[in-house]
């Protein structure tokens, strides 16, 4: 039976165990309504919401995507029975299922889940020009735009993260405008890493603080705010290992397809630790502990020797997902660690000033996508580098000045340095559109990639 | 720089530049030239603090070019501002230094927008051309007042050392006088019965003489217009023109004029905006930050002018509703007209994949129109020649929709 995601998922009882607690976020809202304030946000920075008290969302994760209902079963049968045992019953069942009906089904359910996620974003996006956001802004902004419209009601305080970009500033503001959300914080930033910027900073957070306290009634507790930074460091630590030790080797714990999806799910899940950070952290060492379990079994591990390995950068704002898929069945591999570029998955320190050493964690943040195109050029290459890419696929959002506008520089820097680093630019507008082209240019690079 | 590289352009064919340049040595000694400083044609400029340095300041409101737009491509992304992609067309043209301008010591680096932030970063790195950077906070907060005053301060020492000189906040203070002074000038323009592309020319010609000299150019202009308009009537449509400026080069304003749409106000920061906007003398004429100020540092009054004055359509939240404040503005435009005259039209002029005027145009149209009653055009377009057709239809259409609006309304009176 050949290696496809399904036999690799449902077998892998942590990674299902994180995908189910991804798409259970309306049940978890729900549940938590009922005692806390809610908090929505877009980048991964929930810590500053979960030491307040709130429980933090990624609105998208709020969406009862198309399959929900499977969702449902999930939690329930979980619940019932551990998610292992539901792993070793359906690996069970394809032991005994000669015809692969068992794998189709759980295949199907799965990829449907994912697909339900990406349309939400797709009908997000659209729903939001009929509202009146112009065609142009990038997909991310129109799709948290749409989505905001839909579900915003729901969030009790959100804050906006901002970066180099006037448009994303925009879009936060829009959302009041609008009236989307009920207590909306637009966190300034000071465009410079200095000592004035970063005390710029601590008072925008401390503002924050305050503000999410007056709209929730809950007092920030600093004790347990020492708390929560050691959980998301250490976090941040399993997921930067997973980029950074099992990605680049030669062996993987799963299909490149699956791990691709996997990769995802750690870009989005990150940003609000899937609402349960102790959870979350718990996830976290079960499925890397796993991983490497798996990659130690001959009869569960993949054998990637001489698949080129592809970093694809920027998706946090909206990607094709049918390029993993396509490049697998082709010989390569794509990665997504977007958040290990763009300084997400640095520790805060946990002594003395939290909140100051929090808004030095925002500063490399803003370090991440770069003061400049320059900067970010030279942090997408220096993880490149340590992940071994062979290339890069530099994904430019239609719509997106601000971040997507340094791929000239990119290829510039690498050409200057001398570095065996080719870069694909790909365009992207909506989820399928002009797939073809795109997969042209990919098979085209993996061609000129094995043959080296 | 690490990857510059040179190309060779044919600045002989342009007109658009050839525009500017005249303007530019209209008021100028050609045989003495000063040390220029440059900047984009947005509001985030200071070119009261560039003078103050002894430096001439000089903001770039060039506009209009098809070709330097798709040459910027190279260098941002298709959906960049068509402005910022014309810009890096510009000074990728101008480095063959034969357009006629001296050398270009600096450009002001601002974060504006997206646009002007990335395509002046790829000035700088792919022309040589030195930046000195001011960055503004997106909201007006005391905070955001002490480190834009800060950058200010910073900036100035920058200035004051490639020029030479010491950083003389007396200088400065009578610099920011001088501005308040060519806002009054302004004021007074404003109130001439004045449109079309003459008048848009008229600001062109203020905001690119020395800054010295800005306030007797305006003030000669007053005169001017005075006489020529002196008994004359009222014109037959009061139109707003707003959004992302026209700049010298771009037909815009005079296709207007040929369809015999003049506008009466142009709402850019260099033009009819002038003439409501005040860099803040008092706490009187501030509201987030008027408890915040020390009116006696002048960087302090230039940081509150940036925060909280010049444009709030780019800000964010604060005490101020920035949409309304903007539309406030349009409406605002009635003060310089007779009694029995009110603004009968707004064109919302927007360049393509503008961050700043693009996002809001749904809900800025919707509150002039709604709630002011004063019908909005809504025109997107970029440098290209191809939209004319529609634009024109368009116009004309809106013109014959305002005159017939007008007529019922008189005979209703």
């Amino acid at each position: 039976m050949p290696r496809n995601m399904a036999s690799d998922t449902i077998d892998f009882p942590s990674y299902l165990q994180m995908s189910v607690d991804f798409f259970s976020a309306p049940a978890i809202i729900e549940e938590a309504r009922k005692s806390r304030k809610i908090g929505g946000l877009t980048f991964p920075f929930a810590e500053l919401l979960i030491a307040g008290g709130v429980v933090p969302i990624f609105v998208p994760r709020l969406n009862k995507g198309r399959r929900y209902d499977v969702i449902n079963a999930a939690i329930a049968a979980r619940n019932a029975l551990g998610m292992r045992n539901i792993a070793r019953g359906l690996d069970f069942l394809r032991s005994v299922d000669g015809s692969g009906t068992v794998i189709n089904v759980a295949g199907g359910i799965i990829n449907d889940i994912i697909s339900s996620l990406n349309e939400t974003y797709e009908d997000a996006a659209k729903d939001a020009i009929n509202t009146g956001t112009p065609i142009d802004h990038c997909y991310g902004a129109r799709a948290l735009f749409g989505l905001y419209k839909k579900l915003g009601h729901l969030i009790d305080v959100n804050l906006g993260i901002d970066l180099r970009c006037s448009v994303f500033f925009n879009y936060h503001e829009s959302l009041e405008i609008n009236k989307f959300v009920k207590n909306n914080y637009i966190l300034d930033m000071p465009y410079e890493d200095s000592a004035a910027g970063l005390d710029f900073y601590e008072q925008e957070v401390w503002d924050f603080l305050r503000f999410q306290e007056k709209a929730t009634g809950r007092r920030f507790d600093e004790a347990k705010f020492r708390n929560v930074l050691e959980d998301a460091n250490a976090a941040k630590e399993l997921i930067k290992g997973v980029f950074l030790d099992i990605a680049p080797g030669d062996v993987l714990p799963c299909s490149p397809a699956t791990f691709s999806v996997l990769n995802s799910l750690l870009v989005y899940s990150q940003i609000d630790y899937n609402s349960r950070l102790q959870r979350y952290v718990e996830g976290l060492k079960a499925l890397v502990q796993e991983m490497h379990d798996r990659v130690d079994q001959p009869s569960k591990r993949f054998d990637a020797t001489g698949r080129p390995r592809l970093i694809y950068t920027p998706m946090f704002g909206g990607f094709e997902p049918e390029i993993a898929q396509y490049a697998d069945e082709i010989g390569a591999r794509v990665y997504y660690p977007d958040w290990v570029i763009y300084g997400a998955c640095e520790p805060v320190k946990t002594t003395g000033n939290l909140v100051r050493n929090y808004a030095e964690g925002l500063m490399r943040f803003q370090h991440g996508f770069g003061f400049n195109n320059e900067e970010m050029a030279n942090n997408i290459v220096s993880v490149a580098r340590r992940m071994k890419a062979d290339g890069i696929i530099f994904c430019e959002v239609f719509g997106c000045r601000s971040m997507c506008t340094g791929h000239r520089m990119l290829k510039d820097l690498i050409r200057h340095d001398g570095l065996e680093l080719p870069v694909n630019v790909i365009t992207f507008n909506n989820i399928g559109d002009s797939i073809g082209q795109v997969k042209t240019r990919v098979s085209a690079m993996v061609e000129m990639l094995k043959g080296r | 720089m690490w990857y510059m590289k040179r190309r060779s352009f044919d600045t002989s064919r342009c007109a658009v530049i050839d525009e500017f340049v005249d303007l530019f040595w209209k008021h100028r000694d050609r045989s003495d030239p000063r040390p220029v400083v440059a900047g984009y044609g947005h509001q985030f400029f200071p070119e009261e603090l560039v003078a103050a340095c002894g430096l001439d300041p000089v903001n770039l409101l060039v506009g209009g070019s098809e070709e330097w737009q798709t040459r910027g491509m190279d260098y941002l992304t298709p959906t960049s501002c068509v402005f910022s992609r014309q810009m890096i067309g510009l000074l990728e043209a101008a480095r063959d230094g034969r357009h006629g301008l001296p050398p270009v010591k600096a450009m002001i680096h601002s974060n504006f927008c997206s646009g002007d932030w990335h395509s002046m970063e790829a000035i700088h790195r792919y022309f040589g051309v030195d930046a000195l950077t001011i960055a503004v906070p997106y909201k007006a907060t005391a905070r955001a007042l002490a480190l834009l005053a800060g950058n200010l301060r910073r900036l100035a020492g920058e200035l004051a050392a490639l020029a030479g000189s010491g950083v003389d906040e007396g200088l400065l203070s009578r610099s920011i006088e001088q501005a308040r002074r060519l806002q009054n000038a302004a004021s007074r323009y404003a109130r001439l019965p004045v449109a079309g592309d003459r008048k848009l020319r008229d600001y062109y010609e203020i905001a690119l003489a020395p800054w010295e000299q800005r306030v007797e150019v305006a003030n000669r202009l007053v005169e001017t217009r005075g006489r020529e308009a002196g008994g004359s009537g009222a014109l037959p449509l009061n139109i707003v023109l707003t959004g992302s400026p026209v700049l010298v080069g771009d037909k815009f304003s005079s296709l207007l004029d040929a369809l015999d749409v003049p506008v009466r106000f142009y709402d850019f920061h260099f033009a009819d905006q002038l003439g409501l906007k005040r860099v803040p003398a008092g706490p009187g004429d501030l509201v987030a930050l008027k408890r915040h100020v020390d009116f006696t540092d002048p960087f302090q009054v230039l940081a509150a002018y940036y925060l909280e004055v010049a444009a709030p359509e780019r800000m964010v939240q604060g005490v101020v509703d920035h949409l309304n404040e903007r539309v406030r503005a349009i409406v605002d435009y009635v003060r310089f007209l007779p009694d029995d005259q009110a603004i009968d039209g707004v064109v919302s002029h927007v360049l393509k994949f503008c961050d700043v005027y693009g996002t809001d145009r749904t809900p800025f149209k919707a509150r002039v129109q709604d709630i002011h009653g004063i019908p909005v055009l809504d025109i997107e377009r970029d440098y290209s020649a191809s939209s004319t057709g529609q634009i024109t239809t368009r116009i004309e259409a809106f013109k014959e929709m305002l005159v017939a609006r007008k007529k019922h309304a008189d005979v209703l009176e």
